[in-house]
């Protein structure tokens, strides 16, 4: 691989003064290169001739940072929050039970509409037994998941459960949450209490802001129905069970995004008994950063 | 005009002074907004990419350190802030002009060198679109050297990057709008004469 710089990069580095002497004389020399030297500079003219916002957008836009100044003035200078604990564990549990059991409801379905098709169709031909053969191995795959994830919650009963017929399993599949009840926007959660939903913390700009905004933005009352999460924030929580040992106790869940990085991150207050730490986890890697100056924060690296 | 520095202003900004933290917002509001307007390529995104820009830069204003220049610092928030805008919609940067304007030419047809009202709503047009269909990493580094006014070095450091990449996707950035707009007179199919060239 040659460093040999492109003709372009010639003359982009001439234009910015990031050319060596050298560059420069050959950029000037020849034709072709101060030709397009020229473009480049009416191309910088061009982006740089810009109609500028109404003064009521640029007027809105400082309000707006202002009011986050003056919100962020009037709380409460690295006090204390009120740590609700958040049960995660059981959060994932019915999160999980909640989404395989859409999945069955789905496979019912499809059994369904395979049995219809079969006692309209008089005798069964091939591709609608072919069809329903796959369906009951996708209802099965999906059973077992269930009853693993039962068994995680605490259902025993369900942990005693050796897999029946797919056909019978999958609606009780269905049952462990009511049809009205699948995942998405507006349906409610199954299980008693809707799982904990991640305080939303919004852009910050790096950690030190993360830390802040911990403390600041109030805790969201408990949700009542199911939050539909960004594909970003599903990868930072999915890397919060990396983080907490079986002897925590978690304090406090939020997410954020953070502009400095680009990235959205997780933060999960836990307890360990030897006081209360704020954790930052970052996907794709699932990297840990012990957050200075958290509420409750013991510090660390 | 005010002069006071940067970092005065973030000194006392940080012990209450609501007035300085308007002087520095209003100092660079215009700039930001112009970087977030060419990353996204129209006026409502840029609106929407500011105002996050803005709001990110007062939260993490306690956590700036001044090791990098405030503008850096914070031009670095606000291209984040614009690229989180245009992720955040699943999409591409889309072209658009103001709703009294009217686009008159398409990508690709020449520019002149008369100016008039129509032929400034065009070539903004254009080149809203030429810098839609460019690659984001170049998208990005052309942006934060020409509108932006960053060295190099400091492009590197909001983007993360070493100074080598930000030296080719700026050559190469320039060079794929210069060929779209028919920048140097040769308007037409991106050309690749130079690049060919040893």
């Amino acid at each position: 691989m040659t460093d040999s710089p492109t003709p372009d990069e010639l003359v982009s580095a001439h234009l910015d003064g990031e050319a060596s002497p050298d560059d420069d004389a050959r950029v000037l020399a020849d034709p072709h290169l101060r030709s397009r030297r020229q473009a480049f500079v009416r191309l910088r003219e061009e982006l740089g001739d810009l109609e500028m916002p109404t003064p009521a957008r640029r007027e809105a836009n400082i309000a707006a940072a202002l009011a986050v100044y003056d919100e962020l003035a009037a709380a409460p200078a690295g006090g204390e929050t009120d740590a609700t604990v958040v049960d995660l564990t059981a959060a994932r549990r019915r999160r999980r039970l909640a989404v395989l059991a859409a999945a069955a409801a789905v496979l019912v379905a499809a059994l369904g509409v395979t049995a219809l098709r079969q006692g309209l169709g008089g005798d069964a031909n091939e591709d609608v037994a072919t069809s329903a053969t796959a369906t009951l191995e996708e209802a099965d795959e999906a059973s077992a998941e269930l009853d693993f994830a039962q068994a995680e919650a605490g259902a025993t009963e369900a942990a005693d459960r050796a897999s029946p017929a797919a056909e019978e399993e999958a609606p009780m599949a269905a049952e462990s949450v009511p049809a009205d009840q699948g995942v998405g926007g507006e349906t409610a959660l199954a299980e008693g209490a809707p799982a904990p939903v991640p305080r939303d913390l919004g852009a910050v700009a790096d950690l030190d802001a993360l830390a802040a905004a911990l403390s600041a933005v109030p805790a969201a009352p408990p949700p009542t129905t199911v939050v539909t999460l960004d594909p970003d924030t599903e990868a930072a929580l999915a890397c919060v069970d990396s983080v907490i040992a079986p002897t925590d106790v978690v304090l406090d869940l939020a997410t954020a995004r953070l502009l400095d990085t680009g990235t959205t991150v997780a933060v999960v207050v836990v307890d360990d008994g030897s006081g209360p730490r704020a954790l930052v986890v970052a996907p794709p890697a699932c990297t840990i950063t012990v957050l200075d100056g958290a509420p409750g924060s013991s510090g660390g690296g | 005009m005010d002069t006071t520095s940067d970092e005065a202003l973030i000194d006392a900004a940080r012990t209450g002074d609501r007035r300085a933290l308007d002087t520095l917002l209003r100092r660079h509001h215009d700039r930001i907004w112009a970087i977030c307007r060419r990353l996204t390529a129209n006026d409502a995104d840029a609106d929407d990419a500011t105002q996050q820009a803005l709001i990110a830069i007062v939260r993490g204003l306690a956590s700036y350190d001044g090791r990098a220049r405030f503008t850096t610092w914070a031009y670095r928030v606000a291209t984040n802030a614009c690229l989180d805008e245009l992720r955040r919609r699943g999409r591409r940067p889309l072209p658009g002009l103001p709703d009294h304007e009217t686009p008159t030419r398409p990508v690709g047809a020449t520019a002149t060198a008369t100016r008039d009202p129509a032929e400034g709503v065009s070539t903004r047009l254009l080149l809203d679109d030429a810098l839609a269909a460019l690659p984001e990493e170049f998208r990005t580094a052309v942006v934060l050297r020409d509108v932006a006014g960053l060295d190099y070095a400091e492009i590197a450091e909001v983007l993360g990057i070493p100074p080598g990449t930000v030296r080719s996707r700026i050559a190469r950035g320039r060079g794929r709008l210069a060929d779209l707009l028919g920048a140097d007179g040769n308007p037409g199919p991106p050309s690749r004469r130079h690049t060919d060239e040893p």
